[in-house]
């Protein structure tokens, strides 16, 4: 068996991988829109797939910020969640009904 | 920067490139004196770099509340007596009780303030309600004063280094001064540090904390303790209050600077050692400092802490700075500890520059005579 | 699995393991086997660390699927957790130590204390920060940031995706990648094949390892994928996030050809430069620390047993030192055989066991750093480049302020702000050193990095209101 033709085959459905069940889908709302989530995600793996790759703007040249290490010590992917600011998207599950907002701190 | 050369001369010799150093140097320096600073670290690096920013007057005793409106003046100022920007703000400040005990100090400190200068107005609950909302049930009185300001340490340092090297002020690094010993042909000293020598005509001691050691070197001795204050600050949150905020028992100062970050301080103690150079944070003194703030002001709990740190600050027996010469010695004098020494900074810089220059100056000084604690 | 009660006061423990990653999950399964309790904490909300990392537990792999590699590995790491000896905490942040081996957590909104006999800092390893013109575009993740998405969340950061930088962990985040079905559009390593080939001596010490990244190597070429050696990310550019990569090749002083780039659409790109140890812990509490370059950074001193300078404390694993999770499982085994002996539970046998695999592994771990460091550090950003991405501070602010601050990096922090915003310097500190020791013509040994203060992680203000704490001292303020 080649392992290229294998490697090629899976096919990517979105950006989640194939052969893997997420989380039962629920819905969370970015910036007023709705957006699908998976139970048991990160906000940003729920961002990533709805294709919303800023999370803020910084505060001196307004510039669009993102999701970059994946585990909380770069504070870059950082959003409002349900009115409080300032939490990282990487380290927040997200749970149904959540209003999530781009961050402008 | 600059490095002190072996044999280095100049007419004034500033030992310490703080607030007060660096001032006394640039005023110096203006009226045409020709003035180094030596440093035994980096320039503005201690008290004068570390602090919170207050500028405060309804926080001071009431001796040094003229000299403190005249500092104020002088920090409203400032962006044009440097040159350049250092965030200064004058959004008042309100200063807080939360106890009864409190409130009757309050009300006797503010009617003895207001005799003196500092204008304020008394708030009961209801007008603290209105026109505080952001502080809590626990403060039971407060008053207002337009005469609290704050600045930043952090852009208030390369615009004073830079003016006083545009005046002509060599700042030397990394010098910490090892000998002082007097001139046997004729007047002036010569003073020794880390890697250099330096001849002067004149003496200022600056050294905040330090003073009295170097003071020592020239066989003069002063009392001074040292405190280790420490500072907690949160990561930027959306406004949520303006103006400074003190407490009446001098425990406590809040504010939220222009990036948005919340300042917590109030001379809650750390834990260190001048000697070994140690500044540590003191674990339950600053968390007993943080719960204080969240009292009075409730929004903070929900902010991250995002650092903390301390510094060091000379204080004298009275809380009262040294100003005017030392005592014994001639053509040397020393301006340190003021205990609000950065709000300070500005007048009594200027102070001792007329004292040295022109033999006396306007505001009241003998309260500062480095010679008031000496016994007969 | 007991539990440690979290009702705000100090709480004594036996052994505290910081960091439930490969490292730490070692520790505490040789721990356990001398009958001692361990409490272990995570900063994640599940154990494993970044290698080890599991999906959330609402996720199913379907029967068939291909497993992450070493994933029963994983599990059977993991399943110490399941000890009655041993007590996980997740979600908790490690943030100070106000006394000798007493460590301050903050948790769920509670903080307290735990004083420990023993403790063993397993903290693990971040990407270390390799500043370009373009690097803060969204879109643009670190090779860690991949991985975690992989491994933590099944999915992948983009479907055109261009990997770049250096160093091992590349080829795994591009083979991942490439096996999820990502159009990988380039891979760019900034060691040259030769340089690479002349280690493969010292990589045969762990024949399996060699294998492994030949293997990847061959996975790239079969499916087309250009890899290009001694080549590096000029730019990354883009509206609101990462749309076109341009890769040049560098030249003898590392800098990048420009003549001879050529450009790439995307709409992801991994960036990975390597890793460096995590050591905000370590440099808080005071140990003694050096810089090593083969390790990826500073990492703290300690003896063969393991324990820092400060004593009572140990550390294990990529924290102490980059080595990969051979070597962090076999320190981990060595940390807690330490800890066993020095509460008077030695282990016979595994100590001297421990130190010779471990010493196999240096070697191996010595030869892969060789074969990826470069003569030069790579030097990407231009004065425009962003290298405090909190404070927005660029190259050209940075080289000023150390000019004027005759190199101090404590006066440059005050100056500019640098390394002052949420990431407390992890992402700006050392490229920043980097750039000041440049300017200032000396070596970067000599810039001292600011010393470190708590919090070593940022903590909720109101988790501290919980704690219990013994009567406030006052501070003696003049009357007014």
């Amino acid at each position: 068996m080649h392992e290229s033709s294998s490697l090629r085959d899976a096919p990517v459905g979105g950006l989640s991988i194939a052969g893997i069940t997420r989380g039962v889908t629920i819905s969370i709302t970015f910036d007023g829109n709705p957006v699908a989530a998976c139970t048991g995600e990160s906000l940003s793996a729920a961002l990533c797939r709805a294709e919303i790759a800023t999370c803020r703007l910084t505060a001196k040249a307004g510039a669009p910020r993102g999701y970059y290490c994946g585990m909380g010590v770069c504070f870059e992917c950082l959003v409002e969640v349900d009115g409080v600011p300032g939490l990282r998207a990487c380290r927040t599950t997200v749970k149904p009904g959540m209003r999530v907002r781009t961050e402008s701190t | 920067m600059s490095e002190l050369a072996v044999t280095d001369s100049c007419d004034t010799l500033v030992i310490g490139a703080g607030a007060l150093g660096l001032m006394t140097a640039l005023r110096l320096a203006r009226r045409g004196v020709d003035v180094i600073v030596a440093d035994r670290g980096m320039p503005m690096s201690e008290a004068s770099g570390v602090n919170a920013g207050s500028l405060a007057a309804q926080n001071k005793l009431l001796s040094l509340i003229p000299h403190t409106l005249a500092a104020l003046e002088l920090w409203r100022g400032m962006e044009s007596f440097l040159g350049a920007d250092v965030g200064f703000s004058n959004p008042g400040g309100y200063r807080v009780a939360t106890s009864e005990s409190d409130r009757e100090v309050l009300k006797r400190s503010s009617d003895e303030q207001q005799e003196a200068g500092v204008t304020s107005d008394w708030l009961d609950p209801a007008q603290i309600a209105s026109r505080a909302p952001f502080l809590g049930s626990a403060v039971t009185a407060a008053t207002f004063s337009l005469n609290d300001c704050f600045a930043s340490p952090l852009l208030f340092a390369p615009a004073l280094i830079d003016a006083a090297k545009a005046a002509g002020v060599r700042i030397a690094h990394s010098q910490s001064v090892t000998a002082i010993e007097r001139n046997t042909d004729g007047a002036g000293y010569r003073v020794r540090t880390a890697s250099a020598s330096v001849r002067c005509a004149r003496l200022v001691v600056a050294a905040g904390a330090w003073s009295s050691w170097v003071t020592r070197l020239a066989g003069v001795s002063l009392p001074l303790m040292q405190d280790i204050n420490m500072i907690s600050v949160s990561a930027p949150a959306a406004p949520f209050m303006q103006g400074v905020v003190t407490h009446v028992r001098g425990i406590l100062t809040l504010k939220q600077v222009a990036n948005g970050t919340c300042l917590i301080g109030g001379g809650w103690q750390g834990a260190g050692d001048l000697g070994s150079d140690r500044k540590d944070i003191d674990y339950e003194s600053a968390l007993h400092n943080i719960r204080l703030a969240i009292s009075v002001i409730p929004k903070i709990k929900s902010l991250m802490l995002a650092r903390q740190w301390s510094g060091f600050e000379g204080v004298t027996p009275d809380s009262c700075p040294y100003l005017g010469a030392l005592p014994g010695l001639p053509d040397a004098f020393i301006v340190a500890c003021a205990r609000g020494g950065w709000t300070l900074s500005p007048i009594l810089a200027l102070m001792l520059s007329e004292l040295m220059l022109d033999g006396d100056t306007a505001l009241a000084h003998s309260l500062f005579d480095p010679a008031r604690f000496a016994h007969a | 699995m007991s539990s440690v009660a979290v009702d705000g006061s100090v709480a004594d423990v036996d052994v505290l393991l910081i960091g439930a990653g490969p490292a730490g999950l070692a520790a505490a399964a040789t721990l356990v086997q001398a009958g001692i309790a361990v409490t272990i904490v995570d900063d994640n909300n599940q154990a494993g660390g970044q290698y080890f990392r599991q999906l959330p537990a609402a996720f199913r792999v379907m029967p068939g699927a291909r497993l992450a590699r070493d994933q029963h590995r994983a599990l059977a790491a993991l399943a110490v957790l399941d000890h009655p000896l041993v007590t996980f905490m997740p979600d908790t942040t490690i943030w100070a130590m106000p006394a000798q081996r007493v460590f301050s957590f903050s948790r769920d909104g509670f903080s307290g204390r735990l004083r420990a006999r023993a403790v063993i800092l397993a903290t693990g390893a971040h990407d270390r920060p390799t500043p370009f013109p373009g690097w803060t575009l969204p879109g643009v993740v670190s090779a860690g940031g991949c991985l975690n998405l992989v491994k933590g969340q099944g999915m992948v950061p983009g479907r055109r995706v261009a990997i770049v930088g250096n160093g091992p962990l590349l080829l795994v985040a591009a083979y991942s990648l490439l096996r999820a079905g990502v159009e990988v559009v380039a891979v760019a390593e900034a060691a040259t094949a030769a340089g690479l080939l002349r280690q493969t001596p010292g990589l045969l010490l762990s024949p399996r390892l060699l294998a492994l990244g030949i293997g990847y190597r061959a996975a790239m070429l079969r499916a087309g994928v250009p890899l290009m050696n001694g080549h590096a990310i000029v730019v990354a550019t883009g509206e609101q996030r990462v749309e076109r990569i341009v890769i040049a090749p560098l030249d003898a002083h590392q800098v990048p050809r420009h003549e001879q780039a050529r450009t790439f659409a995307v709409d992801a790109l991994v960036t990975g430069y390597g890793l460096t140890p995590s050591t905000e812990i370590t440099r808080m509490i005071g140990c003694t620390m050096r810089n090593e370059p083969l390790l990826g950074g500073w990492v703290p001193k300690r003896s063969t047993a393991l324990e820092t300078s400060i004593e009572g404390i140990y550390a294990a694993g990529d924290g102490a030192g980059i080595g990969g999770v051979e070597l962090a499982v076999v320190e981990g085994r060595l940390a807690g055989s330490a800890v066993a002996a020095r509460l008077g539970r030695p282990i016979p046998g595994t100590l001297a066991g421990a130190v010779r695999q471990l010493r196999r592994l240096d070697r191996f771990r010595h030869a892969l750093s060789t074969a990826y460091a470069l003569p030069e550090p790579v030097a990407l950003a231009t004065d425009e480049t962003t290298i405090c991405r909190c404070e927005e501070i660029t190259q050209g602010e940075i080289r000023k302020a150390a000019r004027d601050c005759d190199g101090n990096l404590g006066r440059i922090k005050s100056s500019t702000r640098l390394s002052m915003g949420r990431c407390q310097g992890r992402n700006c500190l050392v490229p920043a050193a980097t750039i000041v020791a440049r300017e200032c013509g000396v070596s970067l040994d000599s810039v001292q990095l600011p010393r470190m203060r708590p919090p070593a992680r940022p903590i909720p203000i109101g988790s501290l209101l919980q704690e219990a704490l013994g009567p406030a001292r006052e501070p003696d303020m003049p009357p007014s």
